[in-house]
């Protein structure tokens, strides 16, 4: 894999836009999304090596470092946010910290961005697998095949995430709309 | 409320086209990193002069703590006047 310049172009065109949209879904946000993107295909790069055939399909590979990738983002996100919660109890006059989801996604109309919106902060909140499961079965349209091999984990496990992602963004829902 | 509709909805998010420039910017940081990577003999000399700079000051710590020793010894023989010689009941 990736013997020279061409090698690689020839991947990044291959893989730009599952790359790119895999991390719009994780991030919701286009300029988010492109930075990942760009650590992404760098660590690809760096890791060319530790690629091994035999281990699995090149595409569940890439599919496994940017999903790491979208959620240590996520998180050293929420850290800095935390942080920045903190700053603003010691210095009351600084702007006050946005919380909400940055919500810039190229991909949704206009009509349906209020309700979705609603639906995929929530999605946005759920633990980091099941995030994973419900963005790759619903968001990407994956079957739940892929899933489990993009996941290392079997399929009833994949089943089982799901289930509890709908119960938790159910309950959310519910409470949300106030019935 | 059906859950399942709702995330089937989902679905009808589009594909986004990835801008046309990052190939260039990934380009451009790989060579980054290329290009500011130290040799590997460069990394082997830095650690051995670190371990040089290293055995040293051990060395010069270890003998400056035996000279001490001596130097505390010596006075408290000198403000004992006591005589520093083997010889001391041969007298």
């Amino acid at each position: 894999m990736l013997k020279n310049e061409a090698d690689f172009d020839s991947l990044y065109h291959k893989y730009e836009k599952i790359v790119f949209n895999l991390c719009l879904n994780y991030t919701f946000d286009f300029d988010d999304a492109k930075d990942i993107t760009q650590d992404v295909f760098i660590k690809i790069y760096q890791r060319k090596h530790q690629y091994l055939a035999e281990s699995g399909s090149e595409k569940n590979w890439i599919f496994g470092i940017t999903i790491n990738h979208c959620l240590d983002f996520l998180k050293a996100k929420r850290r800095k946010k935390r942080f920045g919660t903190i700053i603003s109890l010691f210095y009351p006059n600084n702007e006050p910290i946005n919380e909400a989801v940055s919500f810039n996604h190229p991909g949704i109309q206009l009509e349906q961005k209020e309700e979705f919106k609603k639906l995929l902060s929530i999605i946005y909140q759920l633990p980091e697998q099941q995030k994973t499961a419900v963005t790759l079965l619903k968001v990407e349209g994956r079957s739940q095949k892929e899933v489990a091999e993009i996941m290392g984990i079997s399929v009833k496990a994949v089943e089982s995430l799901f289930q509890r992602a709908k119960q938790h963004i159910k309950k959310k829902l519910t409470s949300s709309e106030g019935f | 409320m059906d859950i399942e509709k709702k995330l089937e909805r989902l679905k009808q998010i589009q594909v986004v086209e990835t801008p046309p420039y990052l190939l260039q910017l990934i380009k451009s940081r790989i060579q980054n990193l290329i290009e500011g990577k130290a040799p590997a003999v460069w990394k082997y000399a830095f650690v051995a002069c670190a371990i040089i700079v290293a055995l040293f000051n051990v060395t010069l710590l270890l003998e400056v703590t035996a000279e001490h020793k001596i130097s505390q010894i010596s006075t408290v023989v000198s403000s004992l006047q006591l005589s520093d010689s083997n010889q001391l009941y041969n007298d």
